[in-house]
């Protein structure tokens, strides 16, 4: 006799996605990834918030068959925060004579140690973000290269680098 | 610190939204508008790769379509195909009822119809009757056997044959020229009808009896003034000059009525034979190329308007083609270069 064992419903009964819900379920993913790529507490919570607005005005776009709620929120937090670094840079290279770049916050993510805090303050914004999006977040790899628009290979490799980097520098401050 | 262990730590301290942002997230959500199921946000969910995928082929049946339907369309009617087609061959425009008589045996009823409608000379007068007959036979069996008959209906009315040409291949044509008493020409051209199923008919009558009249007139006066020459001329106390003079006169009136008397022959001759050219043929029809059906014409006007639109896409991409291409290589490399400002603002620590 055979059993026969349903991995996915046969009848999707489930309710469509609103946007509420996929705003107060991924929330924390968001502004974590964002924290991360930024190192910036309040400009995080501020490019969440414009990332949501955006997702609300794109909501009628987005299409479950074609990936996740939880994806499609982290590509657009992802343009919204590359949109912001481009405008900084433009504004650091028109104030660059008179103006000096705004300190960043040594402790931007609570809970951790003080060495892989600055461990992770001399890694790349590239190289935070692999590891909020692979490790923080918990994405998988195909995951992680859709929102980064990269292959999965790629992703591995920026990984294993962004750690690789992290635990030498880690090691380094505990030698010191 | 090994890899490991820094993994649960970044773990552990996985970064929380406070609540004043959910606050502002869930206030931002609160302006969702209900979601209307309209046709266009499903439209809207179509990406330009999609939308290609399906708006390409789409367009393609489209073009299809309507190359076929209106192949349809033109297509035309059969009847006016096969009219179409005889009249392009150039030979006797017939209905297509007609050519479906011509294949059933009504050959009889052919040759009463000519009898009815073919002048007839006139008796007692003297007139050039000339009939240009073309019949179709069934296959080139019957045309040797119609021949032979019409060669046999010409003797037996008191004519002969005066040239006979035949040549068959696929196709015979045999084209005789007959002479047949007058009298007998009406009798001729029935007889000659029933040989086959008249293709056409053509009857020329000119009158040659004003002509005869004139020469018997001429004929006489010659005779008379031939008469009175010699009377004169029987007079002895004629002078040798006088008498030279009226000689010549005579031999001259003599030398002319010979001339009036064989013309008026020839004339009669003309009047008593009538000249029937007949031509017998296998049917136009094993000539004719086959004529097209609906379908044919609905497939070539379909390929024919396909062409059109083929031309009218390869245009297109002729003019907008280089467009398109600056626009893909514009969006390319913008794309490139985004792309490599993006890796640039994220190696930055």
């Amino acid at each position: 006799m055979h059993t026969l064992t349903l991995t996915r419903p046969l009848i999707q009964t489930a309710t469509p996605l609103t946007f509420a819900d996929a705003a107060e379920q991924h929330l924390d993913d968001v502004f974590g990834y964002l924290l991360y790529l930024t190192r910036d507490r309040t400009l995080a919570e501020d490019l969440a918030s414009e990332t949501f607005e955006k997702a609300l005005r794109k909501w009628s776009r987005f299409d479950p068959r074609r990936g996740s709620a939880r994806t499609w929120l982290l590509a657009l937090a992802r343009s919204t925060a590359l949109d912001w670094f481009r405008a900084e840079s433009r504004r650091h290279r028109r104030e660059q004579a008179v103006a000096q770049p705004e300190a960043q916050e040594a402790e931007f993510v609570e809970g951790l140690s003080p060495e892989l805090q600055s461990a992770l303050a001399t890694l790349s914004a590239g190289e935070r973000e692999v590891l909020a999006l692979r490790i923080v977040i918990e994405l998988d790899g195909d995951q992680t290269a859709r929102v980064l628009g990269i292959s999965p290979t790629a992703v591995s490799t920026r990984l294993s680098r962004a750690l690789h980097k992290l635990e030498e520098k880690v090691r380094n401050d505990d030698l010191r | 610190m090994t890899s490991a262990e820094l993994i649960t730590e970044l773990q552990a301290a996985r970064p929380a939204a406070d609540g004043a942002l959910r606050d502002r997230v869930r206030t931002i959500a609160a302006a969702e508008p209900a979601r209307a199921p309209s046709p266009f946000a499903r439209l809207s969910r179509f990406s330009p790769r999609r939308f290609a995928l399906v708006a390409v082929p789409a367009t393609a049946v489209v073009l299809l379509g309507v190359a076929g339907v209106a192949g349809l369309l033109d297509s035309g009617s059969p009847q006016q195909s096969v009219i179409a087609a005889r009249e392009s061959v150039g030979g006797t425009v017939t209905s297509p009822s007609d050519a479906q008589r011509s294949a059933a045996p009504q050959l009889k009823a052919g040759a009463v119809a000519s009898d009815a409608a073919t002048p007839a000379p006139t008796t007692g007068r003297a007139q050039r009757f000339s009939a240009q007959l073309t019949l179709s036979v069934k296959d080139v069996d019957a045309l040797s056997d119609a021949t032979q008959q019409a060669l046999r209906i010409t003797r037996d009315l008191g004519g002969y044959l005066v040239t006979v040409s035949y040549a068959t291949s696929d196709t015979g044509v045999s084209s005789l020229t007959l002479k047949v008493p007058t009298a007998n020409v009406q009798d001729a051209i029935v007889r000659l009808s029933g040989l086959g199923k008249i293709e056409s008919q053509q009857v020329q009558i000119d009158d040659l009896q004003g002509q005869v009249d004139e020469l018997t007139k001429r004929e006489t006066v010659l005779r008379e003034q031939i008469a009175r020459l010699s009377a004169r001329l029987t007079a002895t106390d004629l002078d040798a000059e006088t008498r030279a003079t009226l000689e010549a006169r005579r031999d001259a009136a003599r030398s002319e009525l010979t001339k009036v008397r064989v013309t008026r022959a020839q004339v009669n001759a003309e009047a008593r034979y009538a000249t029937i050219q007949l031509t017998l043929q296998t049917p136009q029809s094993a000539v004719v190329p086959p004529v097209p059906s609906r379908f044919d014409n609905a497939i070539d006007r379909a390929v024919e308007i396909l062409a059109v639109e083929a031309m009218v896409v390869l245009y297109t991409l002729v003019i907008a083609g280089p467009i398109l291409l600056l626009a893909l290589l514009a969006w390319l490399g913008r794309r490139g270069l985004r792309r490599r400002q993006d890796e640039h603002l994220l190696s930055i620590p």
